[in-house]
């Protein structure tokens, strides 16, 4: 049933239970509307059930139609309530103007008057026209290329030309840049990070195939940096020497005007059945001796390499040498713990040893002060310990006996028979012990140094180091102020007294350890020998002028020993008089190399 | 008080703006544009930790007229601020198409006053130019459309310059980018351009930096391009190809569309006719290059010959090696025609294979073959290829061609089958004496080398 209330407003009623009478004046019932639980029921119930609004007024539900929820959504958003169609025209003409005036807004006066600024454009390029000219306004965007390098002309220099400097152009690409780079370019995990700066990200990872490298992330970020170089950079022009390595060396003399040198094996002594250890040769230039491995020395003859004797003995003769006083006639030997001396005329023959029959009743360990044999022209020192070496003094009287490695270095004294225990319990290793040419001074060679001891005084004098090298053998130059030393690495160390406790020179001569360097007794040569089966000939000239350095030329390296065992040349000796060196190999023989003429 | 010496021959960052009276943004930019960097005094006068820049550069920037410019831009910078404020936006637009513009040409005069100087200064501006050509636009970067559809024009010219002029020697395929060197005028220039994938743009970047360089270098290079062109009698700029453009052709869509041969026939005919005074010959002329135009394949190849030849004296010059070595060049993969497979970067592979003297097809738009075509005769490709591999061809993997272009031989293709790892792609910038050290491939191609000669 309608409700009649007419213009009744609707709270009237809110509180009766009719709405409005009929027109027989009887009260119309209000509907009877659902509680929340079955309104709640229909939302689940029904789908529609959203469109469904009550009114109020009517007292009805109305059920929205699709038109309906447009309009509303259409209202809601801002827009025109109806879209233009032909029947929203139609309903439009219906409606006086007077009613929608509202709804239009005011065209501004603007928008019927002429635009000034196009009014003066339109002046502009009618002036222009006139002036025959194409205006501003009419060209197109497009810029026209224009030729700025009409003709080539090399007389033409920028104005900056002094101080101008070019960028420096980025470095190009190495095979390590490569997406598929060399095995060998390729970076592993295991490399230590950071080894080659900023190349180490790029070659992290590998590609096997273009279409799996991906995009470089940091493209941008390197342009950018570079852009940063080009304009915040400054730039110096900085004059790179280019020098070549040879350019630097001095100017070294030929080896031809430096003659004479042994250069050209000559001679060869064979005979020895075992490693030739030790060699040495008598002041007269004669007799050449030579102790081996095989126990037993020979005595040669130089101009005919003839072998005159053989001594025979129980054990290794580690070294041989002569006493240089000429009317004694003498050499030492070091046998085992003994030093032999031995007459150079007598016959061959084997030759008897203290340590052999004395060991078993002997007090020398105990009293550890050697012990003096004499035996049918021969003299036989005892020592507590093994010896490897005798040097001897330039009278002939004393000599010095140590072993190589050891701790101690005793001198004797052949006249009177006695020994004394110089240097004892010595830190290092001692390497090599020498006799000064003709000051009382005693130089100790260790693994680490050499020391220059004044024997008189019983003082340190000087200590001579050549950075962190072992040292394996010394030799001093007749003139006495330079001496040479040799390394286990190979290399040779030359110092001069006079100047300093650093080697003067180093010489990386040899592949492996120096076993031994010789001076020439007259002429400006030494020499070293080596593990590494040559022999190297060099020039020292020492200069009594004081503002000349000394002057060392390579002259020449041998090579006619043969290595065998890793051991390659033991031990060298100069001629006296002559250009001639020895060389005792571990090939079991002695070589005699000559100078050329 | 300074006399004579370094003191006044030098000036620190600040001093120099008070002098020109500038801001640091817009020093910084004119620095960039004119080429003007810090110096190195030998005493640094003012502090360790200064700028120094020469009196010099810093006169020279003044009488700029670019100042002025720049002076005049920021006031009308002022003016259209202030209409904005206004809300009168019609006259920001007109005040904005009205903006005041300034050309660089004066300036790529003045920094390169010959030819050769500019092409010796080629090879950033290349680079920058290539990475801008596959930039994103971004607004929030400040990164405008237009700069970067300008670079990617400017660097397919300079390409397509390179491809017609057979002016390539060396590749090299880098986990960075791609490495090319050209040689022009008898100029070495090199360049790097990324792979052909999306780029990112990194947050710690000053964009506007970059823009201002490739402000300069896009008018240097159009210049550049513009010279290189007419010396050829090419047209300028080049015709593209706008169905291939559009589906984004690259390299492969700017047709070498000569300028028009009437400019530069008649050119001579008007001469000719200016000294006889006759209109017969013209025509007589005309009719001539009409008949060889016509004239079918032998007119073609003698025009191609001529063109090589040409090409070769213009890159390598009088110097017999570098001739041998361009005749090489041009003539590598003549008669080789490569199809080129989806997964390959077909920009690159274009560009190679064109400036060698080979053929080229792909899959899609304006392919001049088919992918079955039988006169293929080389087939890159990238994935492993079993069972699809006809034999008359060879099939390759796309460092074939950068080795064979950079060793100038035809490597056997057994070792560059798709589907296997490829022997090590070496650099081609590394001389022997530099590195000390010979890999093994590279003793194996040298062999090469020699028995093809």
């Amino acid at each position: 049933m309608e409700n009649t209330t007419g213009d009744a407003p609707s709270e009237w009623y809110r509180e009766e239970e009719h709405i409005g009478y009929d027109v027989d004046g009887r009260r119309i019932s209000k509907r009877r509307w659902n509680d929340s639980i079955e309104n709640l029921l229909h939302t689940i119930d029904d789908p529609s059930y959203w469109r469904k609004v009550f009114d109020e007024k009517e007292d009805r539900e109305i059920s929205l139609s699709r038109a309906h929820v447009e309009l509303i959504q259409r209202l809601r958003s801002g827009a025109f309530p109806k879209s233009s169609s032909s029947s929203d025209l139609k309903h439009e003409q219906n409606h006086g103007i007077a009613e929608v005036a509202w709804q239009i807004n005011h065209e501004p006066k603007r928008r019927f008057i002429p635009s000034k600024w196009e009014a003066k454009l339109v002046l502009r390029i009618v002036r222009a026209l006139r002036a025959h000219a194409t205006p501003n306004a009419l060209q197109s965007n497009t810029v026209e290329q224009k030729m700025i390098w009409e003709a080539e002309d090399a007389s033409q220099r920028s104005t900056r030309d002094h101080t101008y400097l070019p960028a420096q152009k980025p470095k190009k690409p190495n095979h390590a840049d490569s997406y598929n780079p060399p095995f060998e370019y390729q970076i592993n995990d295991e490399d230590a990070p950071g080894t080659n700066g900023h190349d180490n990200h790029a070659t992290r990872t590998l590609f096997n195939a273009l279409r799996r490298v991906p995009s470089y992330s940091e493209f941008v970020v390197e342009r950018f940096q570079r852009c940063l170089d080009l304009y915040l950079c400054p730039r110096v022009k900085k004059h790179r020497l280019h020098v070549r390595p040879q350019d630097i060396l001095p100017p070294l003399p030929s080896p031809k005007d430096l003659k004479p040198f042994p250069s050209s094996n000559c001679l060869k002594f064979t005979g020895h059945e075992d490693k030739v250890l030790s060699i040495a040769i008598d002041h007269s230039g004669q007799w050449l001796l030579s102790a081996s491995e095989d126990c037993s020395i020979r005595k040669w003859e130089i101009s005919s390499s003839r072998c005159i004797s053989v001594w025979r003995f129980r054990d290794i003769v580690k070294s041989v040498a002569w006493c240089p006083s000429p009317m004694a006639n003498t050499f030492s030997a070091c046998v085992a713990s003994d030093i032999v001396l031995l007459k150079s005329t007598r016959a061959s023959g084997s030759v008897p040893l203290l340590s052999s029959h004395h060991s078993v009743h002997s007090k020398v360990e105990n009293s550890k002060l050697p012990e003096w044999k004499e035996r049918d022209g021969e003299m036989i020192v005892h020592l507590a310990s093994d010896v490897s070496k005798v040097t001897w003094h330039k009278k002939g009287d004393y000599f010095a006996s140590f072993m190589i490695g050891g701790n101690n270095v005793m001198i004797h004294r052949m006249s009177r028979r006695t020994s004394q225990l110089i240097f004892r319990d010595q830190k290092f290793p001692i390497q090599s012990v020498m006799f000064h040419p003709y000051r009382p001074f005693m130089l100790i060679c260790t693994r680490t140094c050499v020391y220059l001891y004044d024997l008189n005084k019983q003082s340190l004098i000087k200590k001579l180091s050549s950075g962190n090298q072992t040292l394996s053998c010394m030799a001093v130059h007749p003139g006495g102020d330079n001496l040479i030393i040799g390394t286990d690495l190979g290399r040779l160390a030359w110092f001069d007294l006079d100047l300093a406790t650093s080697p003067y020179k180093v010489m990386a001569t040899h592949a492996s350890a120096v076993k031994g360097v010789a001076f020439h007794a007259k002429l400006p040569l030494f020499a070293s020998v080596s593990d590494d089966a040559t022999t190297q000939v060099f020039h020292g000239m020492v200069h009594a002028e004081l503002d000349q350095n000394t002057l060392i030329v390579p002259l020449k390296i041998l090579r006619y020993t043969s290595e065998s065992n890793c051991d390659g040349v033991f031990d060298c000796v100069f001629h006296p008089t002559q250009p001639w060196l020895f060389t005792a190999g571990a090939d079991r023989s002695i070589l005699l190399v000559c100078d050329d003429n | 008080k300074v006399k004579g010496g370094i003191a006044s021959r030098y000036t620190t960052r600040n001093q120099a703006l008070n002098r020109l009276q500038l801001k640091l943004a817009d020093f910084r930019r004119l620095c960039i544009l004119k080429g003007i960097h810090p110096r190195e005094p030998k005493k640094k006068f003012k502090g360790q930790h200064k700028t120094y820049y020469h009196v010099k550069d810093i006169n020279f920037l003044a009488h700029e007229p670019l100042l002025e410019k720049f002076r005049d831009l920021r006031s009308y910078e002022r003016k259209i601020k202030r209409a904005r404020a206004k809300k009168a936006y019609h006259a920001v637009d007109r005040l904005e198409e009205k903006k005041p513009k300034y050309g660089l040409d004066h300036l790529v005069k003045e920094r390169y006053p010959t030819f050769l100087d500019a092409l010796r200064d080629l090879d950033d501006p290349l680079t920058l130019a290539h990475l801008f050509a596959v930039l994103p636009a971004d607004k929030r970067h400040g990164i405008p459309a237009e700069v970067l559809l300008e670079s990617r024009k400017l660097s397919l010219e300079f390409q397509s310059y390179v491809t017609k002029m057979h002016a390539l020697r060396k590749v090299f395929i880098s986990v960075k980018g791609i490495y090319y060197q050209a040689v022009v005028h008898g100029q070495e220039i090199t360049w790097l351009t990324p792979h052909a994938l999306a780029q990112t743009l990194p947050e710690d970047v000053d964009y506007r930096v970059m823009l201002t360089f490739l402000d300069f270098y896009t008018s240097m290079l159009g210049f550049v391009n513009y010279k290189l062109y007419f010396d050829q009698g090419l047209r300028y700029p080049p015709v593209l190809d706008t169905r291939l453009e559009d589906a984004a052709g690259g390299i492969v869509a700017s047709a070498q569309a000569k300028l028009t041969e009437s400019r530069l026939a008649t050119l001579s005919d008007k001469l000719a006719q200016i000294g006889d005074g006759e209109v017969d010959e013209e025509a007589e002329a005309e009719a001539a290059l009409r008949a060889e135009r016509s004239d079918g394949e032998d007119g073609d190849d003698v025009e191609e010959e001529d063109e090589l030849e040409r090409a070769i004296s213009l890159s390598a010059g009088g110097d017999p090696t570098a001739r041998e070595d361009a005749k090489l060049c041009a003539t590598l993969f003549k008669g080789m025609v490569c199809f080129i497979q989806r997964e390959c970067p077909r920009d690159m592979m274009v560009f190679i294979i064109r400036s060698f003297g080979g053929e080229v097809c792909w899959e899609g738009e304006g392919s001049p073959y088919d992918e079955s075509d039988g006169g293929v005769t080389h087939h890159v490709c990238d994935r492993p290829m079993e069972g699809k591999m006809l034999a008359q061809r060879e099939y390759v993997v796309p460092q074939w061609v950068c080795d064979c272009a950079n060793w100038r031989i035809l490597i056997p293709c057994a070792d560059y089958r798709p589907g296997i790892v490829p022997p090590p792609h070496l650099s081609p910038f590394v001389s022997k004496d530099d590195e000390g050290y010979t890999p093994d491939y590279q003793a194996t191609l040298e062999k090469l080398q020699m028995q093809a000669k």
